[in-house]
């Protein structure tokens, strides 16, 4: 009804409307009392294992927000960041016997340059190509894993990764991790939704829009592109090296392609929001694990109901859009 | 030398089903303007198809064959007519419309999965499995039909693009849609068309690959990706360089398999595929024509 009002700004006042109703410092303090309680709710060590697992997610699930929805620009080889980070952390703490919790830092620095390098090349891409080359570089880096077996343990993977100890608290164990990854996420979060709103976020939108306007505007792009693309995978690297503490085994088989569009599906089903995203991607998560019969079927429902979203989004942008010219024809 | 003819025949059977799909992706780049990543896994569903078709419905392999590429089709019309169509009226902007391949490439995956399950499948080689010495070289049988019927139907798609009026159509279509309308070319009808023939000729490739795989849910994933690999090694909306970077790509990657290893194969075919977009990204053949990126 308060749109009727504002007939000026018809599509954002809707939005207005929804911020109105959920009020965020309510909405936060709502989500951090759920995230307090659920392990109660969930009363089951392995739910909270796969929570954790989520949580994990989560950070990819948010260096893509950054890389594709506030940069625009599509990667389809996240998981080639990930397993950077897990290997490194795995192969680091099991051969050289240094703390996960120095290699918390080291691995997805790792990851990060990893990400200026293929950001570099990526500069000049642009949509189907950025993700092709992605993709190739992510199975480039599968390949390694598999074939570089006297590093890697090839297609065994490792085990025996130590876990992350705090005061006396192992942080292997789910509860524990729980805890620390929620806090960890939610600084992660609100870090994300401050950059949208920050001069570097606002740049990378700008280049998101339009490239040129945004060069012509004083917009660094091959910086600010390199920037999100290091970020993005510092994120991934970060996840990696959290998944491999959690797990304590890390192998080749958990980072395939169908990972990687798994992730970018979550972070559209989210409408790349540096909230809503993420936690689609715990949701996401653990939804297979509670609807345990459905689980052959669920990617098969899954990508369905992405498609027809897309079709629907499709849909109210053209139907925003039509109504904006005609709102121009008649003025 | 016999290894050499050996290797080249090989390669260039292997690089041929890498064409066909490249040849495809071209096809419905340079018609409709956009990108079907879920190419792959359409030669998946052929594989499936065909396995159906032959296998467990006990039918003649050429009539199996056909019934497939027919099938293949109708998917085509059916996917065209429930999601590319309406996002084509929707005027999708890019980035949805490479989102949406993309969840049509897990769904089709899936839609295997639930199927036919996940253990692999074997056709068995019906195109023979003893080799023919030819100059003293061994080929298999199967070299010589996939180097034979692939030709022909390259052949065959060029006389069609430049001879036939719907071929001057598509180019129509595929130069500028508007104007294209505007001359009596039904855009949208060519579109369709033209993504209902990239999935037939996609169909011809893994009916052609069926029986040198293994049938999994993801046997498309690397013949996918490096039908992409061939598309932009040839100079990207070029069909013939999609022809010749699949025949390249096939010949490097088995020379690569002899002579190196063959457990770095495939890195080594998506190494070139990077080294290509970051030294030449316009590829062996560029065009010259609008750049729709």
């Amino acid at each position: 009804m308060e749109t009727m009002k504002r007939p000026a700004a018809a599509p954002s006042g809707q939005m207005r409307n929804w911020r109105r109703l959920v009020n965020p410092k309510q909405f936060t303090l709502l989500g951090a009392a759920l995230a307090l309680v659920l392990p109660l709710i969930l009363r089951s060590d392995y739910l909270l294992l796969v929570t954790d697992m989520g949580a994990v997610v989560a950070f990819i699930v948010l260096g893509l927000v950054v890389l594709a929805g506030y940069t625009g620009l599509v990667s389809l080889g996240q998981v080639a960041f990930y397993s950077i980070g897990a290997y490194v952390a795995a192969i680091v703490t099991t051969r050289l016997g240094w703390s996960p919790w120095l290699l918390l830092l080291i691995a997805p620095t790792v990851a990060a340059a990893f990400g200026v390098v293929v950001g570099i090349p990526a500069f000049n891409l642009r949509g189907p190509f950025l993700v092709i080359i992605t993709i190739g570089f992510a199975e480039i880096i599968r390949i390694l894993m598999i074939n570089l077996d006297h590093l890697t343990g090839g297609p065994f993977g490792i085990s025996r990764i130590p876990s992350l100890k705090l005061a006396g608290l192992d942080l292997a164990r789910p509860l524990f991790f729980y805890y620390f990854i929620v806090v960890l996420l939610a600084l992660a979060m609100y870090a994300a939704t401050r950059l949208r709103k920050s001069r570097v976020g606002r740049a990378l939108i700008a280049i998101r829009d339009d490239e040129l306007t945004a060069e012509v505007m004083g917009v660094n792009v091959k910086y600010y592109k390199i920037m999100s693309f290091a970020l993005s995978a510092f994120l991934a690297g970060f996840a990696g090296a959290l998944y491999a503490f959690l797990t304590s085994y890390i192998g080749p088989d958990l980072y395939t392609f169908n990972e990687s569009a798994l992730y970018l599906c979550m972070s559209v089903l989210g409408g790349f929001s540096a909230v809503v995203s993420p936690l689609m991607g715990v949701l996401l998560t653990l939804l297979p694990e509670l609807l345990r019969s459905l689980k052959d079927y669920y990617m098969l429902f899954f990508s369905f109901v992405l498609m027809v979203l897309v079709l629907f989004a499709a849909w109210r942008e053209h139907k925003a859009a039509n109504s904006d010219s005609d709102k121009e024809m008649g003025a | 030398m016999e290894l050499f003819l050996q290797v080249v025949a090989g390669g260039t059977a292997i690089g041929l089903l890498y064409a066909l799909p490249a040849l495809a992706i071209v096809l419905l780049w340079n018609t409709a303007g956009f990108f079907n990543l879920a190419q792959g896994d359409f030669v998946a569903l052929t594989s499936y198809f065909l396995y159906f078709f032959y296998v467990m419905m006990h039918m003649p392999f050429v009539f199996a064959a056909v019934l497939t590429i027919v099938c293949l089709g109708a998917v085509g019309f059916i996917v065209d007519k429930a999601l590319f169509h309406p996002l084509r009226q929707f005027n999708c902007n890019p980035l949805l419309m490479l989102i949406v391949t993309i969840a049509l490439s897990v769904f089709l995956k899936n839609l295997i999965r639930a199927i036919w399950g996940t253990k692999p499948l074997a056709l068995g080689n019906v195109f023979g499995e003893s080799p023919v010495t030819f100059f003293h070289a061994h080929i298999m049988p199967h070299t010589f039909w996939t180097v034979g019927l692939s030709l022909l139907l390259i052949i065959g798609l060029y006389i069609l693009s430049q001879k036939s009026l719907l071929g001057v159509a598509m180019r129509a279509a595929a130069e500028s849609r508007e104007v294209a309308q505007l001359m009596g070319v039904k855009s949208n009808f060519i579109i369709s068309l033209s993504f209902v023939i990239s999935l037939m000729i996609t169909a011809v490739a893994g009916i052609l690959a069926t029986p040198i795989l293994f049938l999994i849910p993801e046997m498309g994933d690397s013949l996918g990706l490096k039908a992409f690999a061939a598309t932009i090694i040839g100079g990207f909306g070029n069909p013939l360089g999609a022809v010749v970077g699949g025949i390249l790509l096939g010949i490097v990657e088995t020379l690569a398999g002899i002579y190196l290893s063959s457990s770095y194969k495939d890195a080594i075919a998506f190494g070139i595929l990077i080294a290509f977009l970051l030294f030449k990204p316009k590829g062996l053949f560029s065009l010259k024509i609008s750049e729709k990126v």
